[in-house]
């Protein structure tokens, strides 16, 4: 038993119980963890149908197999159950050290079932686990219920993974967090966590996962940190995620008003450089660099943000972390909004309540739009002023969706359902399968079409390579990594034919692999990150011992993809809701060099039927077909 | 002498950022600078002149984040 614990937490909440199964080293070398290992649990386990917020949908958590080992990038968690934003599979990731100490607890996944009477959290310690009663922590901030969980467990090391406010009140897109910054956002984990009265799963323990090769785990250690100041990613533990900003302005892909335009005049004030000089923690002392930074168990890149603000108008506490990239773009470039004291006291305030920061300032900027068209009046919106670049507003609208009031309330189902209900705005949403949209865009970067629409979860900007690291321009760069995915053929940025569709749906299984190993996306991929492809499969055979090649780890990730698609068809989800948005593709960008850019239709619905003939579903549904399913081991799903 | 990720790079009249990029070798693609907060993006690379002592902050054009 190498890699992993060999236990695997099942809690049924209704009734009040625990149990630990051990299973056989075959399923782990099939799942290898994350959402790969969850929707074993959730097909076998969950009945087709249910609601999101019935007892019977199944909440599954798990780090993976090469989780706990101090190398970089490894420590992250994967959440998924049945989203009650989407109505599909919900998956979410997030990092941290949460993740290792679970394993350190000496669990490799918790899988939960049921829903608590009253409001309870369970604590996992050193192999095992108590259910305890959380009605003193129900209504808490995130940063106060940390605080009061670690005194009551007199223990400052443990571990929290918990919802806030907002989940507890079952806010659609209420996210699930550590540390009270690190966030499984997307998908509205935390609004199924809050519908079990499951308040936090707090783990510590003193065990360690064994590595087969110690050896090499050691060697990828040191080379991480040897190579990180030379890579691509160097900068990141000064500029964070952020920096992008500037990157994305410059191709003309930065999502501005609601997805509008692809530049913001005053990007430079969003940017992570300009947050690393005013606002980040230590940043009045030329600290920044010290104190501004965090980091996930293992990691040398770092690229977590503190910030800390003691005045004017926007305080923040520096316990609830700094914003990322996609957080500064929704709070800041969709909404129209410069202000980047505001956008990290939204960060803050999503990380208090518990609030997917994507869905959460896509929401208001859908909203935006829509009042600027006057479709939204102050009747609808309480009195509120939503025309762009309105920070206050932007600021109250966020409280008010993390408390379910006023105007809130209705935002708080999400933009799509928002409009449904309210018969306005519909043309403006950014959304597929309900999910808003995260800030890298389709007009720009054309695979981001078939991806947003075709992944199983919504839209979503980490389930694949981008473009623009297969442009001919830079494809001598990334050459060496793609070719292990036997991709050679670099396309331009705008172009969706089959050689592009091969190349997003190949780094797709990759990126599947990575949500049910569970490495950094950061760290870990096949272009420009830290460690490549050759990598993954040398990490993978330290930790476990297996002797697999890259096409057995690649199936892992072919397998999670069609697990998912698999759940999906039996909700009634399938090719029916592999959309984009309409705004896509008839109303071209406005502005700077993407100005008139959109997305083809007649393109987009032939690599979408492309696709389906490379994954081996049916061309018509979408659906895996029988063959598929059979060749990747999941014979028992049909 | 111009500092760039961590280096110093001997500086000489009429630099341009893709004068500094290849002075610095890492082959990486870059989609924008700053120049002393001066931003640049990649399309003008061949022409942006740098400063002598300028400190620059290159920016990856990575996906993800
Ligand atoms: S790159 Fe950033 S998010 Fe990823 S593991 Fe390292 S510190 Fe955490």
């Amino acid at each position: 038993m190498s890699g992993y614990m060999g236990k695997i937490l099942h809690v049924d909440l209704t009734n009040k119980t625990t149990s630990v199964e051990s299973p056989s080293d075959e399923f782990y070398r099939k799942h290898m963890g994350g959402s790969c290992l969850n929707l074993y649990y959730i097909l076998k386990e969950m009945q087709p149908g249910l609601d999101a917020f019935d007892p019977g949908n199944i909440l599954a958590i798990s780090p993976g197999v090469t989780t706990g080992f101090a190398v970089s990038g490894q420590s992250r968690v994967t959440i998924n159950a049945k989203s009650p934003l989407t109505g599909a599979i919900g998956d979410s990731q997030s990092g941290g050290f949460w993740p290792s100490e679970l394993k350190f607890a000496g669990f490799d996944a918790v899988i939960v079932k049921g829903r608590a009477q009253s409001p309870v959290y369970l604590w996992i310690h050193d192999g095992e686990a108590e259910i305890k009663k959380a009605d003193h922590l129900w209504g808490k901030f995130t940063g106060d219920a940390e605080q009061l969980i670690k005194e009551e467990l007199g223990d400052e090391k443990c571990k929290i993974l918990q919802i806030g406010p907002g989940g507890e009140k079952l806010v659609r897109f209420a996210a699930v967090l550590s540390m009270c910054n690190r966030a499984n956002g997307r998908t509205g984990m935390g609004a199924v966590m809050g519908s079990k009265n499951l308040k936090a799963v707090v783990v510590r323990g003193k065990q360690r996962p064994q590595a087969a090769d110690q050896a090499t785990v050691k060697e990828l250690a040191k080379t991480g940190g040897i190579t990180y100041p030379k890579s691509m990613v160097a900068g990141m533990d000064k500029y964070g995620t952020a920096s992008a900003v500037l990157g994305m302005q410059a191709a003309g892909g930065l999502p501005s008003y609601n997805f509008t335009s692809g530049v913001f005049d005053q990007a430079q004030n969003l940017d992570g450089t300009t947050m690393a000089k005013s606002i980040l923690k230590g940043s009045d002392s030329g600290k920044q660099d010290k104190l501004g930074a965090d980091t996930c168990f293992g990691c040398v890149v770092k690229c977590k943000r503190v910030v800390e603000i003691n005045h004017g108008p926007h305080p923040v506490d520096p316990v609830y972390g700094g914003p990322e990239y996609e957080t500064v773009a929704t709070f800041g470039s969709y909404c129209g909004i410069d202000d980047l004291p505001a956008v990290a006291k939204a960060n803050e305030l999503c990380n208090k309540y518990g609030l997917d920061t994507i869905s959460c300032g896509a929401t208001i900027a859908w909203a935006m739009e829509t009042f600027e068209a006057g479709e939204l009046t102050p009747e609808d919106t309480g009195g509120l002023d939503l025309r762009y670049g309105n920070a206050e507003a932007m600021l109250e609208l966020t409280q008010l969706i993390g408390k379910r009031q006023g105007f809130g309330k209705i935002l708080s189902e999400g933009s799509a359902r928002a409009a449904r209900h309210l018969g306005k705005g519909e043309r403006f949403l950014i959304t597929c399968k309900d999910q808003e949209s995260p800030a890298h865009m389709p007009q720009h970067k054309r695979s981001m079409a078939l991806i947003y629409a075709v992944n199983p979860f919504g839209a979503d900007h980490q389930s694949s390579e981008h473009d623009t690291e297969y442009e001919p321009e830079t494809f001598e760069h990334f050459s060496g990594r793609l070719a292990h995915l036997g991709l050679r053929e670099p396309q331009p940025v705008d172009a969706l034919n089959p050689a592009k569709v091969a190349y997003t749906r190949r780094t797709q299984q990759l990126m599947s692999l990575l949500d049910s190993l569970n490495l950094c996306q950061f760290v870990w991929g096949s272009t420009w990150q830290l460690f490549g492809p050759e990598e993954i499969l040398s990490f993978v055979r330290a930790a476990t011992g297996w002797e697999v090649d890259l096409e057995e780890l690649l199936e892992v990730g072919e397998r999670r993809l069609n697990m998912m698609r698999v759940f999906n068809a039996r909700e009634g989800i399938s090719a029916n809701q592999d959309r984009l948005p309409e705004k896509f593709f008839n109303t071209p960008l406005k502005g700077g060099i993407s100005d008139g850019w959109k997305v083809d239709k007649p393109e987009f619905e032939e690599a979408l039927h492309e696709y389906y003939r490379q994954c081996g579903w049916d061309e018509q549904s979408g659906v895996p077909t029988p063959e598929t399913l059979k060749r990747l081991g999941l014979g028992w799903s049909l | 002498m111009i500092r760039v990720k961590d280096r110093h790079i001997t500086w000489h009249e009429g630099m341009t950022v893709a004068d500094m990029l290849r002075e610095l070798g890492d082959g990486f693609p870059y989609a924008a600078a700053l120049i002393n907060d001066r931003y640049v993006c990649r399309r003008d690379f061949p022409t942006a002149l740098i400063p002598d002592k300028a400190e620059i902050i290159l920016i990856p054009g990575v996906g993800g984040g």
